[in-house]
């Protein structure tokens, strides 16, 4: 397959065990890549280096085969980037903003703009301090997208969207995959992952840890459970069933860890006077401690 | 624990304001003894000189008593130059004090931590009241070290006046501005009607000083009750009650400033404008100049330029129209009459000694917007498009020499105007080859900034400030001291030269040259190689 990105032992080194690590990554054409790790994992850096604005210790990066140091106005060309955090663009307007960087782009659709705005419904008129949190994100979505990129960079573009427009999001990387984008997004939500890539690259403290496709994924899944049964708690079905671990119990209440799909601890619990049942994601660095605690980083890796 | 947040914000307007009036103030004092000469003849020789310059200046200090002593001189040289200093700093931290701390998000979060919006302007205020009085004390100290040092040591009663009174002073420019930033939708709206409102009031001072038209309305400028004390000239009256006027003065607008803050929404003024109901637009702006390299960016700053411009034409007119007032004065006509033109030299020495000084401040406020778009993310952005690191920082550059061109121009406009509307002929060659010469001046300031921000960029504003201060000071200073011509080539004001009435100061200009392009070489290098973003 043909790499949208590729990188060979890329570091970043900002002492005291910060940074990027020897990372060695490849992204093929057409997919959409999510780099999952929790907060401080080296995610940013790894974005930043991609996109030429700082500079590895060692290693090298390349998109579309164009070295993203030294032919970086080439590279960016071919990208759409959300950066973490949108500056702070003061008393220009949304529709300023938009022309600004355009202009500094070239070639930009002004009816791929228009659609973009519609579709987020974000009222361009409206002065950047204006914007909500939300709205910001959003006018840096309509920046990354509006001049349909053959790569599109995001660093955790979900960020202070609510569940309607992640929705038109990610509808929005379908579309651009169709059209033959690649998608390299960030995240440090397992379940955002989930939904929209195909491969993910998951890294802790600046090194790779793994990737895998989304089917190998799921054994990283985790739900913490809490189940208050009318009676006596069914305890050995519980135990029993395929997924469960670390099985509690406090009176009629039950709590455990359920990995994988939730049909066995159903199944399990059928017809036992179940009152309440509370499932919750626990966070990506427990998810790690509980499966990386041990495990040394990838010498290589390729989806 | 809020007092010692506000002292730890301050402390780096504390140590600049300390180091320049401290370090003035030794060195004036030390450098007294060999500029006044010997002998009683040359001493008061040298008094009729500073009578003569304190004349040229008294836009900016006032007049100078005995200025052949010491005690007179500190007065007049130091003292008198301080409102300038201690009431830039006022203005930054009073439009900086909780406007500031807001849109850094810090307010919000005090807020929600039990913390009263009238303890917080107290605690702000009182904290930026106390890093004022400790600067003071170091300037005053140095100084006093310098006349003891001199062997004429200054009276402490005087040295205690002078310095409450600027604590008052410094105090009152704050409030201003405090009260200000309450009723502005930003604090960079909030810094600029401050500056204006500030400046005027320093303005109706000095002018009124000489102008007998604007001496009745000279009470409303807290500059004024400032001039009122002369702790250290021989002679020369303290008067604690305008003192202490401008302290109440000050506390009574931290007061309303806090009424004003307690009564206003996070991220508004306390006067907002009623949103007008339009349908949302979605399409991106359709005009031509956000599109184009440079303009986008001076269109971005037109508020700011326009009112650059404004100032700029009104203290053009204002002191070109001075001329006449001033050729009146027989001391000042005795001093600029072996210089040929007259009106020439009085334009020359009044307004193209003020205009390179007024563009170095406004050189510097575009490196800070440098800086400040590199730590905030928007440089990050901007490289994230299809441009080559080399050209962002060449259109930087273009926008600076852009802007600096269309304020020169707008000031040089006006004086031929005004002094044509005076019957003075000064010639559009010459006004046109002074004006062009300010492009290289701010241009110098912009190719340092671009060199310092690839290495520092942290402290580049600070050391670019200094510099201009220092160097400013350098071409009072050489010529009374008598040092050697290297030395005043180090400033950057005596190489501009005086062009309107001595032409080009051809050396002076290659140094300029040499000194952009040695920094924007350096800044273009170090502009390719650093790493970019928070």
């Amino acid at each position: 397959m043909t790499a949208a990105i590729t990188t060979h032992g890329l570091t970043k080194d900002y002492g005291m065990g910060r940074g990027l690590f020897d990372l060695e990554l490849a992204v093929g054409v057409g997919e959409i890549f999510g780099f999952l790790g929790p907060n401080g994992a080296g995610k940013t850096t790894t974005i930043r280096l991609l996109m030429g604005m700082i500079f590895p210790a060692r290693g090298s990066a390349q998109v579309f085969g164009l070295d993203c140091q030294k032919e970086s106005v080439a590279v960016k060309m071919k990208v759409g980037y959300l950066p973490g955090e949108l500056p702070q663009f003061g008393g220009l307007r949304g529709g300023e903003i938009v022309a600004y960087l355009g202009g500094l782009r070239g070639g930009v659709d002004p009816t791929r703009v228009k659609a973009l705005a519609e579709r987020f419904e974000l009222d361009l008129g409206r002065r950047f301090r204006e914007y909500s949190r939300g709205n910001k994100q959003k006018l840096g979505l309509v920046l990354a997208l509006m001049h349909r990129p053959a790569l599109l960079i995001l660093d955790e573009p979900t960020a202070s969207l609510d569940p309607l427009n992640q929705q038109t999001f990610y509808d929005l990387l379908r579309e651009s995959r169709e059209e033959g984008a690649t998608i390299f997004l960030s995240s440090h939500v397992l379940s955002e992952v989930e939904h929209v890539c195909d491969h993910v690259g998951i890294i802790r403290r600046g090194l790779l840890v793994s990737v895998a496709d989304l089917d190998e994924l799921h054994h990283l899944r985790v739900h913490h459970v809490e189940i208050d049964f009318a009676g006596a708690p069914p305890l050995d079905a519980i135990r029993a069933a395929e997924g469960v671990s670390d099985v509690r119990v406090e009176g009629s209440r039950v709590r455990c860890n359920v990995r994988g799909g939730f049909e066995p601890l159903l199944s399990a619990i059928a017809g036992r006077g179940v009152l309440n049942l509370v499932s919750e994601e626990p966070s990506l660095e427990e998810v790690f401690l509980s499966y990386y605690r041990d495990q040394k980083p990838l010498e290589s890796a390729a989806p | 624990m809020m007092l010692r947040i506000g002292l730890r914000f301050h402390r780096t307007g504390m140590i600049s304001t300390a180091a320049i009036g401290g370090l003035n103030g030794m060195l004036q004092s030390l450098g007294f003894k060999a500029i006044v000469g010997n002998s009683e003849a040359a001493r008061q020789q040298f008094g009729l000189q500073m009578q003569v310059l304190g004349q040229q200046i008294s836009y900016l200090v006032p007049l100078p008593v005995h200025p052949e002593t010491l005690a007179g001189y500190v007065q007049w040289r130091v003292f008198g130059f301080f409102p300038l200093i201690f009431g830039f700093w006022a203005l930054v931290a009073g439009s900086g004090v909780i406007r500031g701390d807001e849109e850094r998000g810090l307010l919000e979060l005090w807020l929600a931590n039990r913390i009263s919006r009238a303890r917080l302007t107290a605690a702000r205020s009182g904290a930026f009241v106390i890093a004022v009085g400790a600067a003071i004390v170091v300037t005053c100290v140095l100084t006093a070290f310098g006349a003891n040092a001199a062997g004429s040591p200054l009276p402490i009663d005087g040295l205690l006046a002078n310095g409450a009174a600027l604590l008052a002073l410094t105090a009152a420019c704050f409030a201003i501005a405090l009260l200000i930033a309450q009723f502005a939708d930003s604090r960079r709206v909030a810094a600029g009607v401050s500056a204006i409102v500030l400046l005027g009031l320093f303005l109706l001072n000095s002018f009124g000083r000489t102008l007998d038209g604007l001496a009745r309305v000279r009470g409303i400028s807290p500059f004024f009750y400032y001039d009122r004390v002369n702790g250290l000239s021989p002679g020369g009256h303290v008067d604690w009650v305008c003192t202490l006027d401008l302290a109440v003065a000050a506390l009574v607008l931290i007061v309303l400033a806090g009424i004003a803050f307690a009564r206003r929404d996070l991220g508004s003024g306390l006067v907002r404008r009623r949103p007008v109901e339009r349908p949302p637009v979605t399409e991106a702006s359709k005009n031509p100049l956000l599109r184009v390299p440079v303009l986008s960016t001076i269109y971005e700053q037109r508020v700011g330029l326009l009112a650059w411009m404004l100032s700029i034409a009104l203290l053009a007119l204002f002191m070109t129209s001075l001329a006449n007032l001033v050729n009146s004065i027989p001391v000042f006509r005795a001093y600029v009459g072996s210089q040929g033109d007259l009106n020439r030299a009085v334009i020359s020495a009044f307004w193209f000694g003020t205009l390179p000084l007024l563009l170095a401040v406004f050189a510097i406020t575009q490196v800070s917007r440098w800086t400040t778009e590199d730590t905030d993310g928007r440089l990050e952005m901007v490289l994230s498009q299809p441009a080559a690191r080399w050209r962002v920082a060449l259109e930087r550059e273009g926008a600076l020499l852009v802007a600096t061109t269309l304020i020169a121009s707008v000031g040089s406009l006006v004086t031929l105007w005004a002094a044509g509307a005076q019957g003075i002929s000064l010639g559009v060659g010459p006004i046109v080859l002074a004006t062009a010469l300010l492009l290289p001046f701010g241009l110098t300031f912009g190719s340092l900034g671009a060199a310092l921000a690839g290495w520092i960029p942290r402290a580049t504003v600070l050391l670019l400030s200094g510099y201009a201060v220092v160097a400013y000071f350098l071409t009072q200073l050489a010529p009374l001291f008598r040092w050697p011509g290297w030395v005043e080539n180090l400033s950057v004001f005596y190489l501009y030269g005086t062009p309107l009435t001595t032409g080009v100061y051809w050396t002076g200009f290659w140094i300029l040259v040499a000194v952009i392009g040695i920094g924007m070489t350096i800044g273009l290098w170090s502009f390719q190689r650093r790493d970019v973003g928070r």
